[in-house]
């Protein structure tokens, strides 16, 4: 079976996105992919897809959709925000609707982005091993660019033969305005001082509306002092926090270079890192310095409960 | 945490990024780019399929996994069984030819008058060095050459561009390079190439390897637009 539907209104920055695109950072490729990753997973379970297909970013204010065909859906993220046929919808459970309904995300409430999956196969070209948008190059997902009104997305799927799956509430994140952020120390955590070390992780730092994909950027009342900043650009990946020598540091996201040239700081414990896909002006965040070993314990833990509680139900 | 693993006769200081990358950075100062661009090379012919990518830099490769490294220890002893029965030869370096319109220049005034030397001293020297290619990670297809002339180094612009066209070529401080796409940047801008070298439907999307060499060849204007209308209806 067939199934489509049209972009009424395409929404701030609403793109295709999926887990990522892997093997291309050497020539300066970004990983791209679903910046809250865990909300983009939670949408695909519920459409009954798999993990890794992809799914709808949508970005602060979300577009408005049209199908013209019944469809299984799955919508995770930021909630508030969500109509169907002008009434206000839950998410977080698996939605079916029907031809002619119109879903219509307006501007999310609590974080910053929504996740909206469809159960299938998109009729889509996957681009140098995924789906998602590459916008800095133009390609991946729809045509390399964002959505807007009058796209339209095919898909090819089997019967409706997914159970009614909610997502358990263990999995759902508190979209809290103050999150404590876990890191563990980068290459150059040392090129601070024991004291600018102590402030940083003792400092509120408020979110810049200057972020976008490539970068969380953050500002505090008190700018941490590097010792050096001769550094010889060196690898980078989403979630390395780097300290510019303005002492406003940078959280790199999913679309980042993959060479960057300021220190190092730290890195974000890859359990936490999605949550930064939320955080957006007005949140604050505070960071907690953790060893290696307990990154990859928490990493384990989220795993582990996501395999135990995404089970079929 | 520190340990080390031995590749192509050097020893490589092993250390973590985060639970899935390590950072490998050569013990011994001496000749480190090369040494990170034969041994990029050795690890991708090695082709292991558990590392997802593999990102060289000036002092250090990372190695990103597609798993968790729980010790890295391990992780490195096995990565060096796979390596010393995978020993092969390294292909040499590629040379390119990448041809070059520099009236196309927007930053001439401010490279004249910090260097000191006219525009045609200036594209002398910046045409007649063997560059290497150090790294490609700063945009897709953005080029950093290494080799560059002392006597042609520029600061980088006080104010960056919000967009630089794709194809230009600038200096940036000691070093050279060029934007394989149109981007935001702050180099200074000597010229630009009527050729396209990232292309997303190819395999690999450039035809560039780190620590291959390098050469600008001088066009004038009328060689640019045709060059560039040939390459538009290709």
């Amino acid at each position: 079976m067939t199934g489509q539907l049209e972009i009424l209104e395409g929404g701030l920055l609403t793109t295709i996105q999926d887990q990522g695109r892997f093997g291309y950072r050497k020539y300066g490729v970004p990983v791209s992919g679903a910046v809250d990753s865990h909300s983009a997973e939670l949408a695909n379970w519920l459409a009954g897809n798999y993990k890794k297909a992809p799914v709808i970013e949508c970005t602060l204010i979300g577009p408005t959709l049209k199908f013209n065909s019944d469809a299984v859906i799955g919508i995770s993220g930021s909630g508030g925000a969500v109509h169907l046929n002008g009434d206000e919808r839950v998410i977080n459970e698996t939605i079916r609707v029907k031809t002619d309904d119109v879903l219509k995300i307006g501007h999310l409430e609590k974080g910053c982005r929504l996740y909206i999956a469809i159960k299938g196969e998109w009729e889509l070209e996957s681009m140098m091993g995924s789906f998602s948008t590459c916008l800095q190059a133009i390609f991946g997902g729809y045509s390399g660019r964002k959505l807007k009104s009058g796209d339209s997305i095919c898909w090819e799927c089997e019967e409706d033969d997914t159970a009614k799956r909610k997502t358990p509430k263990k999995l759902i994140p508190h979209f809290s305005t103050r999150q404590l952020i876990r890191i563990m120390p980068g290459p150059e955590w040392n090129w601070i001082s024991e004291d600018e070390q102590f402030k940083f992780l003792d400092t509120d730092f408020s979110i810049l509306d200057s972020s976008n994909r490539m970068g969380v950027r953050l500002k505090s009342l008190e700018k941490i002092t590097l010792q050096k900043d001769n550094m010889k650009s060196g690898p980078v990946v989403p979630g390395t926090i780097q300290l510019p020598p303005n002492g406003n540091p940078i959280i790199l996201m999913n679309d980042a270079q993959s060479v960057g040239g300021y220190p190092r700081i730290a890195k974000i414990a890859e359990a936490d890192v999605w949550r930064l896909g939320q955080l957006w002006k007005g949140n604050k965040i505070n960071f907690s310095l953790i060893e290696r070993d307990k990154a990859i314990q928490l990493l384990k833990y989220l795993n582990n409960l996501k395999k135990d509680l995404l089970a079929d139900q | 945490m520190s340990t080390s693993l031995r590749i192509n006769g050097r020893n490589w200081e092993v250390s973590a990024l985060d639970e899935r990358t390590l950072l490998i950075g050569p013990a011994d100062k001496v000749d480190i780019l090369s040494g990170i661009h034969e041994t990029t090379k050795l690890l991708e012919q090695c082709d292991i399929s558990e590392i997802l990518d593999i990102i060289p830099a000036y002092q250090s490769i990372a190695l990103v996994f597609d798993h968790v490294v729980i010790d890295v220890k391990d992780e490195i002893r096995s990565l060096q069984k796979q390596l010393s029965t995978e020993f092969s030869q390294i292909s040499p370096p590629k040379k390119h030819e990448v041809l070059v319109c520099y009236e196309l220049g927007l930053d001439w005034k401010e490279v004249e008058s910090h260097t000191g030397l006219n525009r045609e001293e200036i594209i002398k020297k910046h045409s007649e060095t063997e560059y290497s290619i150090a790294t490609m990670g700063f945009t897709p297809g953005f080029v950093y050459l290494e080799g560059m002339l002392a006597s042609i180094s520029t600061p980088r612009r006080q104010n960056p561009r919000t967009k630089i066209p794709a194809g230009s070529v600038g200096i940036g401080g000691s070093q050279t390079g060029f934007y394989g796409l149109e981007s935001p940047g702050g180099w200074q801008i000597i010229g630009r190439t009527p050729n396209t070298y990232f292309r997303v439907g190819d395999y690999p999307p450039t035809p560039f390897s780190v620590g291959d060499k390098l050469r600008f060849t001088p066009i004038s204007k009328q060689e640019f637009e045709s060059l560039e209308q040939e390459n538009r209806l290709s």
